[in-house]
């Protein structure tokens, strides 16, 4: 586990000595405090559409930096050559994966975190409730979301090797499961077979983001899911992040890296 | 003597990527062996397979038929690269980390932690002088300077083989020397060097034994002094463009 | 050039954006007539702000329905799904769209909750409340595992806010009339849960003045404008003059636009209708019933109201009209 955590070390070190978190950090709160400060009618405290706008803003910083963060690990070591020296050692390619996931995943924790603590700030001043539990849940949820997205990114990054195509569709892929995919069951009903079945193993087969989007339940106050509830959306994140894992493994172990 | 790194019969091919042509043959039926304490050279023309070879013995490439060890341990096997550094042609290093950061990171992965590893950085900096630029990022580095870093990472681990693959090239003559001297400081202590170039001068003076490869094939092996004697040639480097069949268009 | 500081170089440069930025802005606000913010929604979205600003008044119906809603891929029924409602007080007008939200044209004061959070109406505990409910019930269908298992991360209880919470749809209003200042729907909607809600009479009048200004021929506003004066300043002739005024550019619409919204012309002449019956003005409160009943869904009705005016004035001979309708 030496090795793996070492791996991390690096990706998030280079994280925070890269650009793209505070650009869009500091975007974001900007956008957020010019929301938060818009006084539409005095002495009335509406609080609702900052947490909005602010949540939606987390997760879409969040989503870019996992998604850029995780797209260039690999095609990056192998354009700047320090794939070899680091293979050259004994590190397995499965360890080398383990620990560009888990460096890319504490890495974009650390950011979920610092994002979460503005908005908590910035909600408390808008007059909203320190509801610890709350948060707690969803940045967990958001957190284990972004796991998904990063396996996947690797998965992609082993297959493209341009950064740019393999961060695209990943979004695209990405935020198309996030608008339609706990719809596909409905979009499914109204086809004609074949395209019936291909739509609802499709809906079986795509990894769900939105079950971790509970932006809603957080904008309204609503209670959040019970622990058995995210237990399960644990086990479902780590089964498709297992799932990501091993087929990058399966492929980039059979790679030629030439010199 | 211990065999330290060994192939046997090894073929290497690649696919050249259009629809049912023949694959290219990179390596063909390479059988080596390198023996705990020499300095071995290995010598070719631009495109004759060296570094293909080292490919396979650093597990970047798989062997298509035959085989490769490091101590007695299949190369595909992480293990096989425990006792061994290696310092790549070119040396690009993650740049937004500084010479120290570089070289705790690789001391992590071989296990070595807190005052061992603080006691081998320092004195990996000090052998290759960079202690006024240790703090820095790699990314204000000379090429010197991170060829320099290169081989302080490949040191780490204190290993017993060293390979390196053109381990001079591109630096001026004081780092060429200073190399060299690195390289005749590990023999002294032991280690095994197994390295390609092509400066046959650097060859000639600290290598005990050198193989000479020619389109993926093994033309000859054996000490510099023989090789020299057997193709009755002046020095390694005419002795090297007669084994692969150079003649020159101009007669001296 | 070589010799001068670079940090010299950068305040010249600095100096010289600065002025340019002022000479550029102030002929760009010379040369503009439009309000800030609409300017630079129409630069930035074009005619794709109104589609935001749609977005953006469903974004105040989510809020309304904390949260509750359904997407574009649930089946409604065709039945009362939005809660965002105008200041219309007349529920014979209570209309909903193909769609099944609930179009400006229902009267939220009497869409009350129960204990439960559920939707209660004053008008018809059995009527509205249960076309809304019906339209709601979108989370009803079977379920297939997966969707069962995504329904723990979800709100899954149909409720409105309330107890003041209202407010929080305020902003998406506000944003919505920002984006289209054109949209006349969007000002009669923010001024009702300003006024009904939110008892803040000053702001509701404000936003219609604003609504009015951006959009002078608009009888919605208008309407809306004379049912503040009536309703919230006991003034009957300000209202009065206003709705006089509403029915005038009703009138002033080509045939088709008439056509589409007889609806707002049956409100406005049913209020001046009432307003000219209580003032004792019977012979025009007639006239104005004959209208209404025109464009009426329930003429019936509007004939009964007509019957009993008329034996009003049998008892009352002396009635006279103090008004002429303006027409």
């Amino acid at each position: 586990m030496n090795t793996v955590f070492a791996i991390a070390g690096v990706v998030i070190k280079e994280l925070y000595r890269r650009k793209d978190f505070y650009v869009l950090f500091v975007l974001s709160a900007l956008i957020t405090i010019a929301a938060g400060s818009v006084n539409f009618f005095k002495d009335l405290v509406m609080v609702r559409y900052v947490k909005d706008i602010c949540l939606l803003l987390i997760w879409f910083s969040t989503l870019i930096i996992a998604v850029i963060t995780a797209a260039r690990q690999i095609p990056a070591e192998k354009e700047n050559r320090t794939i070899f020296p680091l293979l050259a050692k004994p590190v397995s390619r499965g360890q080398l994966i383990a620990g560009k996931f888990l460096g890319c995943w504490l890495a974009t924790g650390l950011a979920v975190l610092v994002f979460y603590v503005f908005f908590i700030l910035v909600t408390a001043t808008k007059g909203g409730d320190w509801q610890l539990v709350t948060y707690s849940k969803s940045i967990g949820l958001l957190w284990l979301m972004l796991g998904m997205v990063i396996a996947m990114t690797l998965l992609g990054s082993v297959v493209l090797s341009a950064v740019s195509s393999n961060t695209t569709i990943c979004l695209v892929v990405i935020i198309g499961v996030l608008f339609i995919g706990e719809h596909l069951n409905k979009i499914a009903l109204r086809q004609s077979e074949p395209v019936k079945s291909i739509t609802y193993t499709l809906y079986y087969v795509i990894p769900h983001f939105e079950i971790f989007d509970v932006r809603n339940l957080v904008v309204n106050n609503k209670p959040m899911p019970s622990l058995k509830a995210c237990g399960l959306a644990t086990l479902y994140a780590g089964a498709y992040v297992t799932a990501f894992l091993y087929c990058t493994w399966l492929i980039f172990r059979r790679q030629r890296l030439n010199t | 003597m211990e065999t330290i790194l060994k192939t046997d019969k090894l073929r290497v091919e690649y696919s050249t990527g259009e629809f049912q042509k023949t694959p290219k043959v990179a390596l063909q039926g390479l059988t080596l062996e390198v023996r705990a304490g020499e300095v071995f050279g290995f010598l070719g023309p631009n495109g004759a397979g060296k570094t293909t070879t080292m490919n396979v013995l650093l597990g970047f490439v798989p062997p298509t038929s035959g085989s490769a060890s490091l101590f007695g341990i299949d190369v595909r096997q992480p293990i096989a690269r425990q006792r061994i550094g290696y310092l790549p042609e070119l040396t690009y290093y993650y740049k937004f980390l500084t010479a120290e950061e570089l070289l705790r990171f690789y001391a992590k992965i071989f296990g070595l932690k807190g005052s061992e590893a603080d006691k081998r950085i320092e004195q990996l900096i000090s052998l290759v002088e960079l202690g006024h630029a240790a703090k820095r990022p790699i990314k204000g580095y000379s090429k010197g300077m991170q060829q320099r870093v290169g081989l302080a990472q490949a040191l780490i681990n204190n290993p017993d083989l060293l390979i390196l693959d053109e381990p001079t090239s591109g630096l001026d003559p004081i780092g060429r020397m200073k190399v060299r001297e690195i390289i005749q400081r590990l023999k002294n202590e032991g280690k095994t060097v197994f390295f390609s170039s092509h400066e046959m001068g650097e060859v000639e003076t600290v290598c005990d034994r050198v193989a000479i490869i020619y389109q993926g094939e093994l033309k000859e092996e054996g000490r510099v002094a023989d090789l020299v004697a057997k193709h009755r040639a002046a020095n390694l480097e005419q002795a090297f463009l007669n084994i692969i069949g150079y003649k020159p268009a101009v007669a001296p | 050039m070589r010799n001068v500081p670079p940090a010299l170089m950068m305040v010249f440069l600095a100096t010289l954006v600065f002025t340019l930025a002022t000479a550029v802005d102030s002929e760009f606000r010379s040369s503009t007539a439009t309000s800030n913010v609409e300017g630079a929604f129409t630069k930035l979205l074009g005619d794709g702000r109104r589609l935001f600003s749609g977005q953006s008044v469903e974004m105040a119906d989510v809020y309304l329905h904390s949260g509750f809603y359904p997407s574009i891929f649930d089946s409604r029924e065709p039945a009362a799904a939005k809660a965002i409602a105008s200041n219309d007080d007349d529920h014979t007008n209570h209309k909903h769209d193909e769609q099944g939200k609930c179009v400006h044209e229902e009267d939220h004061a009497a869409h009350k909750h129960d204990a439960e959070g559920k939707c209660v109406s004053e008008e018809s505990a059995g009527g509205h409340v249960d076309e809304h409910e019906k339209a709601m019930s979108f989370m009803d269908q079977t379920l297939d595992p997966l969707q069962g298992f995504i329904r723990n991360f979800r709100i899954t209880q149909h409720s409105h806010l309330e107890n003041g919470e209202e407010r929080e749809v305020l902003p998406w209003l506000k944003l919505a009339i920002a984006l289209d200042p054109q949209g006349v729907e969007t000002y009669a909607v923010t001024s009702y849960w300003l006024r009904k809600t939110l008892k803040r009479v000053e702001d509701a009048r404000d936003i219609l003045r604003e609504g009015i200004r951006n959009n002078p021929k608009s009888f919605e506003l208008l309407f809306a404008m004379g049912q503040v004066y009536e309703q919230e300043d006991k003034d009957h002739e300000k209202a009065r003059n206003i709705w006089l005024a509403a029915e005038k550019f009703w009138e002033e619409q080509p045939i088709e636009a008439k056509e589409t919204s007889v609806g707002q012309y049956g409100k406005i002449t049913v209020n001046l209708a009432r307003l000219e019956s209580e003032a004792g003005n019977l012979p025009l409160a007639i006239q104005y019933f004959e209208l209404t009943k025109l464009t009426s869904l329930q003429p019936e009705a509007v004939q009964k109201q007509i019957d009993e005016i008329k034996a009003r004035m049998l008892r009352t001979t002396n009635s006279t009209p103090v008004f002429e309708p303006a027409r």
